[in-house]
């Protein structure tokens, strides 16, 4: 009888997810998880916390089980949830969001748009406000190894008047204060990525060309996306994990693969080679 | 010696008696109050139901709450419209429709979850659904025993008029109409009703006694700890009396969301502090249609800021507020950004895709002699509330299929159906005249 093996995520060469190497390099990355509707990557974000927290991925890799507490400071900005919500999340994980003193969030989706930017026809002040207030938050956290991510953030550009490129640079900004920077992102096209919209107040064309530009400064790609023959009851999806335009230092080394993936009711997940 | 007319009511109004052929609720005749706890009559405080007006006063004192148990304190279990989700436990209320409730995973909506209901084509069967989900809060408020105001309802963009047209409960088949109307005369305490009643009433003890019967009403009453929690509407009827301010809202389009944001919210707020356990139902009806919303509304920079606003108050309130909104999609196509990028806000979405002409055609041929079981459209599932979030695949096209009828808005299993015609040529004999059965009944076992 044969069966198809279930496999352990890993992303890089050395059989790690956030690489040792990563987090002592001198510069900083820029990662990118891009999914479509009906693939979100929750389960994926909370192995990539879990692991950049404490060192191990019960969920996704049974070969990581060596504990390294406080192993880097993550910083969850969120445009579309509440702290709960990860917390809930990640209690699955066995990790206790509330009581890791290495966990930071940054709220920006409580009062998003009722506060922080009151007037979405004219928001690049106010956008610029936002992430100044981000970055205040990020330098004030201790350490230099900082693993950030950031969910959504094209939301800004959908529902303001702010450009893709003030956006961009932004995130460039962020980027230069950490070790990798997660960008969380729907990529679902043609809907939110049409590269052939050619109108410049366009949303459709400030998110895809937000989303192209940040695909070329981007070291490591991770994309989660249904299966192309249909749905299947046993299999949710493929996630890849490829290599961004920019090279990592000599001794990082992306085990680029592909998988397919099954998460249950209960969020259990199963990986296998494709 | 009795003077009174043998159909007069003696005492006044005729009670429902909880049990058939018995006299519940507050006794009418002196000295003939009922023994509470008695077997087979409905316990006063069944588990999941309010507990008694002068017990309530104890455990909760009357006055405003705390302003720190406004923000989301847990729902009571005394709330009949409220029970956990079978799949996540959350608290979790009907839609007011069985069948949409089932689809959806948690038989029911979460509480502090969104459904988005779209709709292609020119017929507006997501009025309906969003009608049922407004109606079956008010009819929480209106089958409480207790009394309660159980739930709440705010409509945007739209007048008091729409109230009007709430479905109302179905109430069975003319035959059932009639058999109700008939048990209701026999109950009503007369002389001529009592007269035979006493008799059947101890032969029915008696019978009930040798059987076990009375156990079983017992479990009967236990099994109907939440009969409540959704109901059936008949949308020829109309919800009578027509919901007053008390239970229902009705909030007008502004060109400033952050306006329409914060009426929103204060709403939420005073509803919750008259009675903390209670549910707020928003609904949205016809979104982004150009008579009620006008273009700027239609903005990106005008919807999109509003609906991440009314998510972060869905989080804020994940014990009390549930929205549904209904949005035609053939003006605003579901490929198009601002679409998207709403579905990417909500929790769960639903896509009602109405049969095209010949495909009606065709089932209404396949189910000429069965009327009812013509099918008016698909329903495709897209997100699920939850689930969808965890990272599940929770789309699902073509799968399931509605038809509105009189009784109810029903979704079930979808299948082409088979014309008769088809599987006559089928079996008529081919050019080379072998008959298909025959070559098939022969035995080729050895």
């Amino acid at each position: 009888m044969t069966s198809i093996q279930e496999q352990d995520l890993v992303l890089f060469k050395d059989n790690s997810i956030v690489s040792d190497k990563l987090l002592s390099s001198s510069s900083s990355h820029l990662s990118i998880i891009a999914y479509t509707e009906g693939t979100q990557p929750t389960w994926f974000v909370n192995s990539l916390i879990e692991n950049s927290l404490v060192g191990t991925a019960c969920l996704v890799n049974k070969d990581l089980t060596k504990q390294t507490p406080k192993r880097s400071q993550v910083i969850y900005i969120s445009f579309s949830n509440l702290l709960e919500f990860y917390t809930k999340a990640c209690k699955k994980n066995g990790v206790d969001l509330s009581r890791e003193s290495n966990f930071h969030f940054i709220d920006c989706f409580t009062d998003l748009f009722t506060k922080h930017i009151t007037n979405p026809e004219n928001a690049s002040s106010q956008t610029s406000k936002l992430f100044s207030f981000i970055i205040k938050q990020l330098s004030m956290v201790p350490g230099v190894n900082k693993i950030v991510f950031i969910e959504n953030p094209e939301i800004l550009l959908t529902a303001t008047s702010i450009s893709s490129v003030e956006l961009s640079n932004s995130l460039v900004k962020l980027n230069r204060l950490c070790r990798n920077l997660f960008v969380i992102s729907c990529h679902t096209s043609p809907q939110i990525v049409d590269i052939h919209s050619k109108e410049a107040y366009d949303p459709n064309f400030k998110t895809s060309d937000f989303l192209v530009k940040l695909h070329q400064r981007a070291h490591l790609n991770i994309y989660l996306e249904p299966l192309t023959t249909g749905r299947a009851k046993d299999i949710t999806g493929i996630l890849t994990v490829s290599k961004g335009p920019l090279p990592f230092e000599s001794s990082i080394i992306i085990d680029e693969k592909s998988y397919t993936y099954n998460v249950t009711k209960e969020s259990n997940i199963k990986l296998y080679f494709r | 010696m009795s003077f009174r007319k043998r159909s007069e009511v003696i005492n006044g109004t005729p009670r429902t008696p909880a049990v058939p052929g018995r006299a519940g609720g507050p006794s009418p005749i002196p000295g003939r109050t009922p023994t509470p706890g008695v077997p087979g009559r409905i316990p006063s405080t069944v588990p999941g139901r309010g507990p008694l007006p002068g017990r309530s006063q104890k455990a909760k004192p009357p006055g405003p709450q705390k302003s720190d148990e406004t923000v989301s304190p847990e729902p009571e279990l005394s709330n009949i419209g409220i029970r956990p989700s079978v799949i996540t436990s959350q608290p979790t209320i009907s839609t007011g429709t069985a069948d949409l409730d089932k689809i959806l995973a948690h038989q029911g909506l979460p509480l502090g979850a969104s459904l988005l209901i779209e709709e292609s084509g020119t017929t507006d069967f997501g009025s309906i659904l969003l009608r049922c989900f407004a109606a079956q809060g008010i009819l929480h408020n209106r089958v409480d025993e207790a009394k309660k105001s159980n739930a709440h309802v705010i409509v945007v963009g739209l007048s008091h008029e729409w109230a009007k047209d709430l479905p109302g409960m179905y109430k069975g088949s003319s035959k059932d109409k009639k058999k109700a109307l008939i048990k209701s005369e026999e109950n009503k305490i007369n002389v001529s009703n009592m007269s035979q009643s006493s008799n059947t009433q101890e032969r029915d003890l008696k019978i009930a006694w040798r059987y076990g019967l009375n156990k079983k009403v017992q479990d009967e009453n236990l099994s109907e700890v939440n009969e409540n929690y959704n109901h059936q509407f008949d949308i020829t009827e109309r919800l009578r009396p027509v919901p007053s301010a008390n239970e229902m809202t009705f909030i007008q389009l502004s060109t400033d969301y952050k306006k329409l944001v914060s009426t929103i919210s204060a709403t939420i707020e005073q509803q919750i502090k008259a009675y903390s356990s209670k549910t707020i139902r928003l609904v949205i009806p016809n979104l982004l249609i150009p008579s009620i919303y006008p273009p700027s509304l239609s903005q990106s920079t005008f919807m999109i800021p509003f609906f991440h606003s009314l998510r972060s108050l869905l989080r804020q309130y994940p014990n009390h507020l549930s929205m549904a909104v209904s949005l035609p999609v053939d003006l605003y196509p579901r490929s198009s950004h601002l679409i998207t990028t709403l579905e990417n806000l909500v929790d769960s979405v639903i896509h009602l895709q109405p049969f095209n002409q010949a495909m009606s055609q065709l089932i209404e041929r396949a189910y000429k002699n069965e009327p009812g079981k013509i099918q008016h459209g698909l329903v495709n599932i897209l997100k699920l509330p939850v689930l969808a979030e965890r990272g599940l695949m929770t789309i699902h096209n073509g799968e399931y299929a509605f038809k509105n009828g009189r009784k109810r808005f029903e979704i079930e299993e979808w299948g082409i159906p088979i014309e008769d015609d088809a599987t006559d040529a089928n079996n008529t004999p081919s050019t080379e005249g072998h008959v298909p059965e025959k070559q098939t009944s022969k035995n080729i076992d050895f």
